[in-house]
């Protein structure tokens, strides 16, 4: 009992973790305009304070980093995109968001930038996490 | 629709790589529980993933997992039925003190240095999505569990089953069982309340009624098919769908009230009757199914859940701790508490040494940690290293305690109850 009570005072992380619908906040350039289309979604496993998400569609870009206080900072590698998206193989992807919390939803604000591609500028975009199962057992 | 040409794959692959690892291990003298467990981390992405991710991605599509993991599911319900069946609180009786003490100091030992350990990890490794106090009574409870089939399986292999040693430590890791379970199902309560729209009375109240139900209406029901079982001559068909429809039943009614479905399933195993016309047969016609076929997938799932990858850097030294810290509470409990009760310090080792094997039984607690999302993936893969430790490191470290020329000096009392072995790994 007394550890439980001690454990009450130690303050965990702030939960990131779970699905996002990502929408855009503003018109993308090419390599978002492909990760970040139609039914793109973010999913975020969390172990403490390392996140590893995968981004896009069919978890296209992983991208691995850590949350500070609310702040989310993830880096990945771009993959192979189709033609049109004319991003640079290897090039890197950073995104940064800010975790919101609501009674129903999580809410993430952020920016996803490309670092080499010439037709790509950093995007803001919203993502809202999808309400959990209720059963996760079976 | 499931792929079924792909499933077919998956299964066949797994099925493989179960046998030929489980013969492996078996080789240097390894259950092959161990084997069959280390060849589920094989084929996921901490190694097939990680040397041929092009092949593992073809064999193991993240959309194809769900079939995967629905059988899966499925055999660890009928797993924890077979776990209820066999549960045989009768081997308690005649063991006296040693088995009483040892069972206890082997559960609370091991539980309250898993949450102290807890103050450490919680800020570490979980988020504040779950609370202190379902994070530290699962880590405890993982800490606490023992595999009971698996060191039947290696006493009886060793010959020590019929010994005061053996009779002892099945005893207590039968005590064990249903105290780690109990447990578990307390935390999975306090865990999914805050996520699920079930009250906290509800599921608390819906719980216990259910399990009273259980033990005194089902039970009393279940006593008919003894005499079914007498008139007809011995295992029926018919009989078999009763039971395999009560297990499913149950497991649904657990899930449902906000538990997890293997509760259901074990506490169908447990209200069966203990007659052996019904109980052999049962076991007879389930094992075979359920060692080749159905633990392997639940092991494969495991792996494909398991990514050592994730632990990097200051995690490995956690790692470390969580092993040290899970050998010390139950190896060093166990042990302190066979000495107290007038046992030899090689004896009282030996049942420590036992006592701290983990096996498929801390796979299944872990399972549903991650399924409740009480603990995150990367404890989750320590933990799964946790349990291939303790389970890896008790056949050597029991053959340096009692060499085979040793052996022959333990005492050997009457035949016992102890002369039901689980027929599980």
């Amino acid at each position: 009992m007394g550890v439980l009570r001690l454990g009450q005072g130690i303050r965990a992380p702030q939960a990131v973790h779970g699905r996002y619908a990502v929408t855009h906040l503003e018109s993308a350039g090419t390599c978002q305009a492909y990760l970040l289309s139609g039914d793109s979604s973010l999913t975020m496993t969390q172990s403490g304070t390392q996140v590893t998400a995968s981004l896009g569609r069919a978890g296209a870009v992983t991208l691995r980093g850590h949350v500070e206080g609310s702040t989310l900072t993830l880096v990945g590698v771009v993959p192979v995109l189709p033609a049109q998206a004319a991003c640079p193989v290897g090039d890197t992807v950073r995104l940064v968001g800010q975790a919101r919390r609501a009674p129903d939803h999580g809410h993430l604000d952020g920016t996803l930038a490309f670092l080499r591609c010439a037709d790509c500028s950093t995007t803001e975009f919203h993502a809202q996490r999808m309400i959990p199962t209720l059963a996760r057992g079976l | 629709m499931p792929d079924t040409l792909l499933l077919l794959a998956q299964i066949a692959g797994i099925l493989v790589a179960a046998r030929l690892v489980g013969r492996a291990v078996a080789l240097i003298g390894q259950p092959r529980v161990v084997g069959e467990m280390l060849a589920g981390i094989m084929l996921g992405p901490s190694l097939l993933g990680w040397v041929a991710p092009g092949l593992s991605h073809s064999l193991f599509p993240p959309g194809s997992l769900g079939f995967l993991s629905a059988l899966s599911q499925i055999g660890l319900v009928f797993f924890m039925f077979l776990v209820g069946l066999e549960l045989d609180l009768k081997l308690l009786r005649g063991q006296g003190k040693a088995a009483v003490v040892t069972s206890h100091a082997s559960i609370i030992a091991p539980f309250c240095l898993g949450a102290v350990l807890a103050l450490f990890l919680y800020p570490r490794l979980s988020d504040d999505g779950v609370s202190f106090t379902a994070f530290a009574l699962f880590v405890g409870a993982a800490m606490s569990v023992t595999a009971f089939p698996v060191l039947a399986r290696m006493l009886t292999e060793r010959g020590m089953l019929r010994t005061r040693l053996g009779s002892v430590t099945i005893a207590a890791a039968a005590v064990d069982d249903v105290t780690a379970w109990c447990i578990l199902a307390v935390v999975i309560v306090v865990a999914r309340t805050a996520e699920t729209a079930i009250s906290l009375p509800v599921m608390l109240g819906g719980t216990l009624l259910y399990v009273l139900v259980m033990v005194t209406v089902v039970r009393w029901a279940l006593r008919r098919l003894e005499n079914v079982l007498e008139r007809r001559g011995g295992l029926s068909q018919d009989i078999v769908a009763i039971v395999v429809f009560l297990v499913l039943a149950s497991a649904w009614t657990t899930e449902r009230l906000g538990v997890h479905a293997v509760f259901g399933a074990f506490l169908a195993g447990v209200v069966m009757p203990r007659d052996e016309q019904l109980v052999r047969p049962l076991l007879d016609r389930f094992n075979d199914l359920m060692v080749i076929l159905f633990l392997p997938l639940f092991f494969a799932f495991t792996g494909l859940r398991t990514s050592i990858g994730l632990i990097s850097g200051d995690l490995w030294l956690y790692c470390g701790l969580i092993i040290a810290v899970a050998v010390l509470g139950k190896l060093g409990g166990s042990a302190l508490a066979a000495r107290t009760t007038g046992m030899s310090w090689r004896d009282s080792w030996a049942v420590g040494t036992l006592m701290n094997t983990r096996g498929l039984m801390e796979l299944v607690v872990l399972n549903v940690g991650l399924d409740v999302g009480v603990i995150s993936p990367a404890l989750f893969a320590m933990m799964v290293l946790m349990a291939l430790t303790t389970t890896f490191m008790t056949s050597p470290v029991l053959a340096r305690i009692y060499p085979t020329r040793l052996l022959r000096t333990l005492h050997h009392p009457a035949e016992s109850a102890t002369d039901r072995v689980p027929a599980r790994p």
